[in-house]
């Protein structure tokens, strides 16, 4: 018996059924005999013991490394994820922010507008604006005012030569050149030597009207620095009646780039060179579009 | 997003569908309970690798007796888990010889793996565990399936997409050969 339970262990299946807990009855117990006393058998037995053991830590094992892995993907997944909703919000978000910023520094230049400071040229020094008591010159009539005054005309002009404006405005200074000028009336005042003309209609915008105001800022705080041009370089007789109409070009730094002649009395480019150096050193309002502005300059001798 | 799976799926659909091979909610199970036994360990001188480490070992218990047929679910997921962390866990901390918690469990037999536990039989298995990841893919499912999972011949076959029963036998002899022959070369270095 023992020799033929030899084989069929031999044929490793009854080890494994044993080791499996699947032997019962007479055929367990004989085994169990057996193998107390065979060495080989009971060597075959704790080796079957060991695959089965070892067997299962090594699927445990899988089982933790396939688990370590799905965690692993689900942490990259979800931190991808983040990143993409990270950079999507910032892709989203800059742009309205740089769009409400825009729009907030736009509203800004609108309403700061009028009460920017204007720049002078440190040439020119402010004349002391006097109001005279003297009797308003009777504007109806040609003539009308003894005093020879400098008329200060910024006109508008959107960018780019408007030929009948400039038609108009040689005849007016033709006009005027022939007449005692009487001062018009004038908003900011009648002052001695100067006299402003304020034509509310100039400017069309704001923009232009800010412009303006410094262009007649300077054209009052320049007036000596401008007449000691003519002083300089035209013969006395000719100095009284000297006019002339420019146009200026701002560019969008407050800086004139371009200068026109329009219209002069005399023909003096040396004199027309002094005044346009004058006019380049002056500075406007800065961040604004480009504007151009006309404007007349007559020269007065101070009484 | 765990949050919202957690009211979709019952403790009854996760064992019937981890008895059914489905191992991602293995994963669900782990970062379900991940808080609540980091909580554990941490407060009783372990680090949040050890909670890790832990609560894996825990899970594939939980697999281990949900594919073998012999869970039954008395209390919620959540309670055994935390049952088993706390069993494995003061193992460990004897093992480590650190002050555990005045903490005495019952020994439920149930969680407990088998006897026979001698420092030879632990070594040979150690060695065993080893020599079989030199083995073939095919050879470590067969075997795998066979010791680990108790598939007869007929489901390994289906499941290694061999011919027959008979195939799968002779293919089975063949891997604890290889086996037995790299365990033999390991015991005599």
């Amino acid at each position: 018996m023992d020799k033929k339970f030899c084989r069929l262990i031999d044929q490793q299946l009854l080890v494994e059924q044993y080791v499996a807990g699947k032997l019962k009855g007479d055929l367990l117990n004989q085994f169990e005999i057996h193998i107390r006393e065979c060495e080989v058998h009971a060597q075959a037995v704790t080796l079957e013991k060991a695959f089965k053991r070892g067997a299962s830590n090594f699927a445990r094992s899988e089982i933790k490394t396939q688990l370590r892995q799905h965690i692993e993907k689900r942490r990259e997944t979800r931190f991808m994820m983040l990143r993409y909703a990270a950079v999507l919000l910032v892709a989203v978000i800059t742009p309205l922010l740089l769009y409400y910023q825009y729009e907030m520094s736009s509203s800004d230049l609108i309403t700061r507008m009028p009460e920017q400071p204007i720049t002078k040229s440190p040439a020119a020094s402010p004349p002391e604006i006097e109001t005279t008591a003297t009797e308003e010159p009777d504007e109806t009539q040609p003539g009308g005012g003894n005093e020879t005054e400098a008329i200060i005309q910024p006109v508008k002009t959107l960018s780019g030569k408007n030929e009948t404006a400039h038609t108009e405005a040689v005849s007016e200074m033709e006009q005027m050149s022939r007449k005692q000028v009487a001062a018009p009336s004038s908003r900011a005042g009648r002052a001695k030597g100067l006299a402003i003309s304020d034509k509310s209609d100039v400017a069309d915008t704001p923009i232009q009207g800010a412009q303006m105001e410094v262009l007649t800022t300077y054209l009052k705080t320049a007036h000596d620095t401008l007449k000691q041009c003519v002083d300089d370089i035209l013969p006395a007789p000719q100095r009284e009646s000297y006019q002339i109409r420019f146009s200026i070009f701002i560019s969008g730094k407050g800086k004139v780039s371009k200068i026109e002649i329009a219209a002069r009395q005399v023909e003096s480019p040396v004199l027309e060179n002094c005044l346009t150096e004058q006019i380049r050193s002056w500075e406007f309002l800065k961040d604004y579009p480009p504007v151009t502005l006309d404007a007349t300059w007559i020269y007065a001798a101070s009484q | 997003m765990t949050k919202l799976l957690g009211f979709l799926i019952s403790d009854e659909q996760i064992i019937r569908r981890i008895r059914n091979g489905d191992e991602r909610l293995l994963t669900y199970l782990y970062e379900k309970n991940l808080r609540m036994i980091m909580k554990y360990v941490m407060q009783n001188s372990g680090t949040e690798a050890d909670a890790t480490e832990v609560l894996q070992d825990a899970l594939v218990v939980f697999w281990e007796k949900i594919r073998s047929g012999e869970f039954v679910l008395t209390s919620r997921i959540s309670t055994f888990l935390y049952g088993v962390v706390k069993k494995i866990w003061l193992k460990e901390l004897a093992r480590r010889k650190k002050q555990a918690p005045l903490e005495q469990l019952k020994e439920n037999p149930g969680t407990d793996p088998p006897i026979d536990d001698s420092l030879e039989q632990r070594e040979l298995s150690d060695i065993v565990k080893t020599c079989m990841t030199r083995l073939s893919p095919l050879c470590q499912k067969i075997l795998t399936a066979f010791y680990y999972e108790n598939r007869s011949m007929q489901e390994i076959s289906r499941l290694c997409n061999l011919a027959n029963e008979d195939v799968a036998k002779t293919k089975k002899y063949q891997c604890k050969k290889e086996l037995t022959l790299l365990v033999t070369k390991a015991m005599q270095v």
